[in-house]
């Protein structure tokens, strides 16, 4: 037998679906918390149900509460039976899923409570089939990640891919488990890989995420971490990519040329809910446009990558960062307006404002809206305006990449009924009503000349049968899968902290005592408004 | 038996003036809707699909469904009735316009249909209208929703139109040429058609949980040396204690995909096959001996009795449509896979088998007769007509996996 032909498995490649990962182990720090609970264990049962997952798939649980292995069986049961889009659980299939579930229970600072975890792995190795090849996620408040990473190296978790378990001779163990031969050096026990994944928020400021940086890497190398951003798992926010540069047709147009600029809302309609104590320190700025917002940003603007590989993508991506000129003292003032919402009608219901919400100071200046203009100052975008808003409790809940494209010469009307000419506006649809729109002039039937713009509407739902899989599902799957096409990498992290540093920095140079106050159930304060009127331009009215 | 759809809102029309009349019904919907004060409602079509039947009871199921699959995959649609031994030669046809639901509070889809029916000889003329029919620039999927007429011409004719011909293997009357006839259509230049088949869609999660086992690199070798396989399949209901012979295509494709995937070779002139029974002999590249057993296994009925039924009775389950849209087959599914390895000295043995409910699957492995790893139970969904149907209109291009695996059963079942 070839030794090469052990490397692979040929069945794989012979399956419609090659997206089945090696087994693998997955530690999750945090596990008693409210993601945990709400997103990733239902994300996990849904891919052990629709079979993705791997045979020995095991997920280990690390918290600081005592509790038994039976009782976090039932937990997770719980946690499923009330969050995931398959409940209740289905027998047959939980009993299996059951059984790779363990609990361990640690203080994030004591190493022996590392040492033991390592131990529980060693042993799920073997006897699960799992190979030494380990996630760890990190779905713990953002404190205790330096800790946990430290101690993770320190307990020689952190081993980087090791190959080497492939082919190796096998004994069968006393209790029947075919192992692997005994290894010579410990930290090859494992002939698989480790990973691990970050959750947002990645620091607070670009000082506390390079630092964050520097500590990660001192443990891991950065082919092993993935630092994640659930909205890269929607598939309409994958779409955007697949629209620019599967269709010969677009990339021709977008750019300076033919665009007049572009606007990226995202508006929520829910307050600040039971996250007061974060959101009152993060503010709409940290808590959406540093992360989800941007990564619109770049997915819409980027270059075409060389290959949809991870390295290909994310270059592409942080070379857009790099083109933004990052926000000073004067652009702040000038291209920034912050706002809080202030009581007001939504959903025919009377909502308080931001400081009236439970846990938030009555004299809160953090901004629950914000709006930014940005350029991206290269080739293809020198002088397209790049207008970003976000808010909670506005008239409605909808993110939307909106092109807007020049208007086209006025003379050939001149002599009609025709006023104006309509520019042509390209929707992006991420959500709801997932799709994409086009609008664009047509005749008015009738002897005059009039010109009505239309809408060309394309949704998802309509086209395409099935449910998607929620983010999480497909993120944790490319994880496991190896692929870090989705995840953020350490210098787009950084370069995103950079551009937006200088708002941080003003916030905390002038404290604000007042704030614009926009009314509950509108588009935002009258302030954004005048940002775009500025230039002649106005908000889309979604 | 009369093809005439039972639906209130369906036009009968001359077979020349299909396109002019659904012309004349959407400019009669939009006059009305706009009489209303309503927007008129959206036509949309990503695809042509034709849904060929011999049976006038299948195309009335097929044409109840249509509406759930135009939700999804907007499509012109023609339902074709062959019947080439009907005594009388002719062609009747009728349309309509199919509205379906998109999401909540959006104006309905439309999309156009048309049930034709050709008698006789006139079959023959059934690729020129399909051809002056079709939407423009759209991929055109066939469809033969029950027992396809593959040794006929007006199968390779419509070969010739498609994109992808979409056949369902549990309905064939004689597996090991129409394997044969599908492997030569789908590997010829002549056509630019891709093959698909329900049925080997069936049995898609158990080549995945046979592939899982081969991801764990300590077991990986011992896919390169297995020497007997053991599959059954689920025989048709008899008594309880005997087994009716029920079709094994779903059988026969896996065995071609593993030999496909490993390189093995069937043995000339040893393939030896009886009242659903295969005794298979291949080799490996390295000229090992493999060794196949195919047999009908009985199935137990704990599962819903209406599921579980002959192709006699399935034939004509259509008349109680829409039911035959979300069954799925049971008789000719994989009950058992059984793989023996030897490797350097110890014998492992792969097992994945099927629950009593039908709903679940256990798979299993032992080395040297110790059991390795923890059996695990995985649910299998009971995919019906439907979603098989809604999977294959989502593909595009060629299979190549399957088709390989076609080539290899047709040599097999030959």
């Amino acid at each position: 037998m070839a030794e090469g032909a052990l490397l692979t498995n040929p069945l794989r490649t012979a399956l419609r679906s090659e997206r089945t990962p090696q087994p693998c182990a997955m530690v999750i720090f945090g596990a008693t918390g409210d993601l945990t609970k709400r997103k990733l264990l239902p994300a996990l049962y849904n891919l052990a149900l629709e079979n993705p997952l791997p045979a020995g798939f095991t997920v280990v649980a690390v918290a600081r509460r005592p509790m038994s292995n039976e009782d976090w069986r039932q937990y997770v049961k719980d946690a499923i039976n009330e969050f995931s889009r398959n409940r209740p659980v289905k027998p047959a299939v939980w009993d299996s899923f059951a059984q790779g579930l363990f609990y361990h229970q640690t203080e994030f600072h004591d190493l022996s409570g590392y040492e033991r975890l390592g131990q529980l792995l060693h042993q799920i190795d073997h006897e699960r089939g799992v190979n030494g090849n380990h996630i760890f996620y990190l779905a713990t408040s953002p404190e205790f990640y330096p800790d946990i990473i430290h101690r993770l190296g320190q307990a020689k978790l952190a081993h980087k891919d090791n190959h080497n378990g492939g082919a190796t001779a096998h004994r069968r163990a006393g209790d029947g488990h075919v192992t692997h031969s005994a290894p010579q050096d410990e930290e090859h026990t494992y002939g698989g890989w480790t990973r691990i994944i970050i959750e947002k928020p990645f620091g607070h400021n670009l000082e506390s995420a390079k630092e964050l940086n520097r500590k990660v890497l001192r443990v891991f190398s950065e082919d092993q971490v993935y630092r994640i951003d659930h909205y890269l798992g929607k598939e309409t926010v994958q779409n955007i990519m697949v629209f620019r540069f599967s269709n010969g047709i677009f990339e021709p147009i977008w750019n300076r040329r033919y665009i007049d600029n572009v606007q990226i809302t995202v508006a929520e309609q829910v307050g600040v809910e039971t996250r007061a104590g974060y959101y009152d320190t993060a503010g709409a700025l940290r808590d959406m446009v540093q992360n989800h917002m941007l990564q619109l940003l770049m997915l819409t603007a980027m270059e075409p990558p060389v290959g949809f590989e991870a390295n290909a993508v994310r270059d592409e991506k942080v070379k857009v960062l790099h083109a933004i000129p990052p926000l000073d003292e004067s652009s702040v003032a000038r291209n920034v307006v912050r706002a809080q919402y202030g009581p007001g009608w939504l959903n025919g219901t009377l909502e308080p404002g931001y400081r009236q919400e439970p846990g938030v100071s009555p004299t809160s200046t953090t901004e629950t809206y914000i709006a930014l203009k940005l350029e991206v100052d290269n080739w293809r975008w020198g002088g397209v305006p790049f207008y970003l808003r976000t808010g909670k409790r506005l008239a409605k809940r909808v993110t939307e990449i909106d092109i807007e494209f020049k208007r086209p010469p006025f003379m050939l009307f001149k002599n009609t009924d025709v006023t104006e000419l309509q520019p042509n506006i390209l929707s992006l649809r991420i959500q709801p009503n997932e799709g994409i729109s086009l609008r664009f002039g047509a005749k008015v039937p009738g002897s005059a000349m009039k010109i009505r713009g239309v809408n060309m509407d394309f949704l998802y739902g309509s086209a395409f049968a099935g449910e998607a899989p929620e983010a999480y599902e497909r993120l944790l799957l490319d994880c496991m899968l190896g692929d870090s096409t989705l995840f953020t990498r350490r210098d787009e992290t950084e370069a995103a902290w950079l551009l937006i540093n200088g708002v941080l920095e003003d916030r905390e140079k002038h404290p604000a005592t007042q704030i614009p106050i926009y009314e509950a159930g509108s588009w935002g304060p009258k302030e954004a408004d005048a940002l775009l009127e500025r230039d002649r331009r106005n908000w889309r009215r979604l | 038996m009369n093809a005439e759809p039972t639906r209130q809102d369906v036009l009968a029309v001359d077979i020349t003036s299909i396109e002019q009349e659904w012309m004349r019904l959407w400019n009669e919907s939009i006059a009305a809707r706009q009489a209303n004060g309503g927007h008129p409602a959206t036509r949309n079509s990503v695809l042509n699909l034709i849904v060929l039947t011999q049976r006038p009871a299948t195309a009335r199921a097929v044409e109840r469904a249509l509406e759930d699959l135009s939700a999804h995959h907007p499509a012109r649609m023609l339902v074709l009735i062959a019947q080439p031994d009907a005594p009388q030669e002719g062609m009747k046809a009728w349309i309509n316009l199919s509205r379906y639901h998109q999401a909540t509070g959006r104006e309905p889809g439309v999309c156009e249909q048309a049930v034709i029916e050709a008698s006789g000889a006139a079959v023959s003329a059934l690729p020129g209208v399909v051809m002056r029919l079709l939407a423009p620039n759209l991929p055109v999927y066939i469809w033969w929703a029950d027992v396809p007429l593959i040794d006929q011409p007006l199968f390779e004719r419509l070969a010739d139109v498609c994109d992808r011909m979409i056949v369902d293997s549990a309905e064939f009357e004689t597996i090991g040429s129409s394997f044969q006839t599908l492997a030569r259509i789908s590997r010829s230049r002549q056509y630019r058609c891709a093959v698909s088949d329900l049925n080997w869609q069936r049995s898609a999660p158990w080549r995945e949980l046979i592939a899982q086992f081969f991801d764990t690199p300590v077991l990986r070798p011992y896919l390169h040396t297995i020497s007997h396989l053991l599959i059954e399949y689920a025989g048709t209901e008899a008594d309880g204690r005997t087994v009716g012979v029920s079709n094994p295509a779903q059988a026969l494709l896996l065995v071609g995909w593993l030999a496909s995937s490993l390189n093995w070779s069937p043995v000339p002139g040893q393939q030896k096959h009886t009242g659903g029974k295969y005794r298979l002999a291949l080799r490996t590249v390295d000229g090992d001996a493999v060794t196949v057993e195919i047999r009908p296994r009985a199935v137990e009925t704990r599962r819903k009795p209406a599921l579980i039924k002959s192709r006699q009775q399935a034939a004509e389950q259509p008349e109680t449509s829409p039911a035959w849209m979300v069954s799925q087959t049971v008789a000719g599914a994989l009950s058992t896979v059984n793989i023996v390895s030897v490797y350097d000295g110890h014998t492992g043995v792969f097992t994945v088998r099927r629950s009593a409910d039908y709903e679940h699957a256990t798979t299993s492995c032992s080395v040297d007769g110790m059991a390795w790893g923890h059996e695990r139970t995985v649910h299998l969904d009971s995919i019906g007509r439907s979603e098989l149907i809604h999977a294959e209109l989502d593909a595009l291009g060629h299979d190549q996996p399957f088709e390989d695996a076609l080539s290899v059963a047709g040599a097999l079942a030959e």
